[in-house]
């Protein structure tokens, strides 16, 4: 009986070279194009999609910039005025974009951490947070979903059918808030944009997880560019970062 | 930045199209939410195309889908699968 130990001789063992040429000629090119295959980035896949579209007209040219739109939101990206453009008649546009373009896009971002010390302004306010405009809380409501302004927390009222992920009503209410620090000399607003990932929603009888967790994250927008971005919990200002684009 | 497009009229009668479709619960969310991150003027030619053939939702629902998936796993094929499908789509529009 043969050992396996033994394992195969130097003459049964094929080179990369000798393995390729047994292949068969397609196989060895699915697998080269397989390994080589670039990875998708989403500013080159809009930007590939348009070029594909774009020699549609009529109605078919209307519909590409629907398409067009689904990618941009699909990417969530400021794609979405550019994906418009596409359905007028005379889009003003490049045919496809440029590297620099594409690198223009990118957010360039440095984040900067300040810790908010006892007594200093910010710490330890009450926040309290309220919709920028009523038609969000309205459709919150129609969907069974309560807000809660201390908590920054959304609870849905009833169950739900079977399947509801709550993680997909979070760009509903993004950016729908405004943000009120409760101040000795009265109440200062900010408009605020909401971190999605850190609004929670509440769901009767689904976990100890997300009836648990208190914490959002706001970001305050400043003249000179720069973000503060908050952290409260409990009602209250825990703590900030400030956001800065580079220049 | 404030929320604007849960104001649009093109939005709510998208929704109230999204609704009445047969898309599953889900679905119906998900398109919803994705189209309220939209300003009204850039839904008027959702609204159209959903108007003039309610194919269209489902369509756009699952191309949606596709799109999310091929950019999340970073899938440079499946995009190009995706753009070769909205093609045929667009053809078969312009016959």
């Amino acid at each position: 009986m043969k050992s396996f130990e033994a394992g195969p001789s130097p003459e049964q063992i094929k080179s990369e070279e000798e393995m390729a040429s047994d292949l068969p000629k397609e196989e060895v090119l699915e697998v080269r194009e397989q390994v080589e295959e670039p990875e998708l980035k989403p500013e080159q896949a809009f930007a590939n999609e348009r070029g594909a579209l774009e020699r549609f007209s009529g109605k078919a040219k209307k519909a590409a910039g629907v398409l067009l739109l689904v990618s941009a939101l699909s990417i969530g990206s400021g794609l979405i005025s550019e994906a418009r453009a596409q359905e007028e008649e005379n889009p003003k546009k490049p045919d496809t974009l440029s590297a620099e373009q594409i690198e223009k896009r990118k957010p360039a971002k440095e984040l900067i951490f300040k810790e908010f010390k006892a007594g200093e302004k910010e710490n330890g306010h009450d926040v309290k947070m309220e919709f920028l405009d009523n038609e969000v809380e309205t459709t919150l409501k129609e969907q069974n979903i309560q807000f809660n302004e201390k908590e920054g927390s959304f609870t849905l009222l009833n169950e739900g059918e079977k399947g509801f992920d709550p993680e997909k009503m979070l760009p509903i209410v993004k950016g729908a808030l405004t943000l009120k620090f409760q101040e000795n000399n009265g109440v200062r607003t900010e408009k605020v944009e909401v971190s999605t990932e850190k609004i929670v929603f509440i769901i009767p009888g689904q976990g100890v997880n997300s009836t648990t967790r208190k914490i959002i994250k706001i970001k305050s927008y400043n003249s000179d560019g720069s973000a503060d971005i908050f952290t409260i919990s409990d009602g209250k200002v825990a703590g900030a970062i400030t956001e800065k684009p580079t220049k | 930045m404030p929320l604007q497009i849960l104001k649009g009229k093109n939005f709510q009668k998208i929704k109230e199209l999204i609704l009445k479709s047969n898309l599953p619960f889900v679905d119906q969310n998900e398109l919803i939410a994705a189209f309220a991150r939209t300003n009204n003027l850039s839904l008027k030619g959702v609204l159209k195309l959903f108007t003039e053939d309610n194919l269209w939702i489902k369509r756009i629902s699952e191309n949606y889908k596709a799109k999310r998936e091929a950019l999340t796993t970073g899938n440079y094929s499946m995009w190009q699968k995706i753009v070769k499908e909205e093609e045929s789509q667009l053809q078969e529009l312009e016959r």
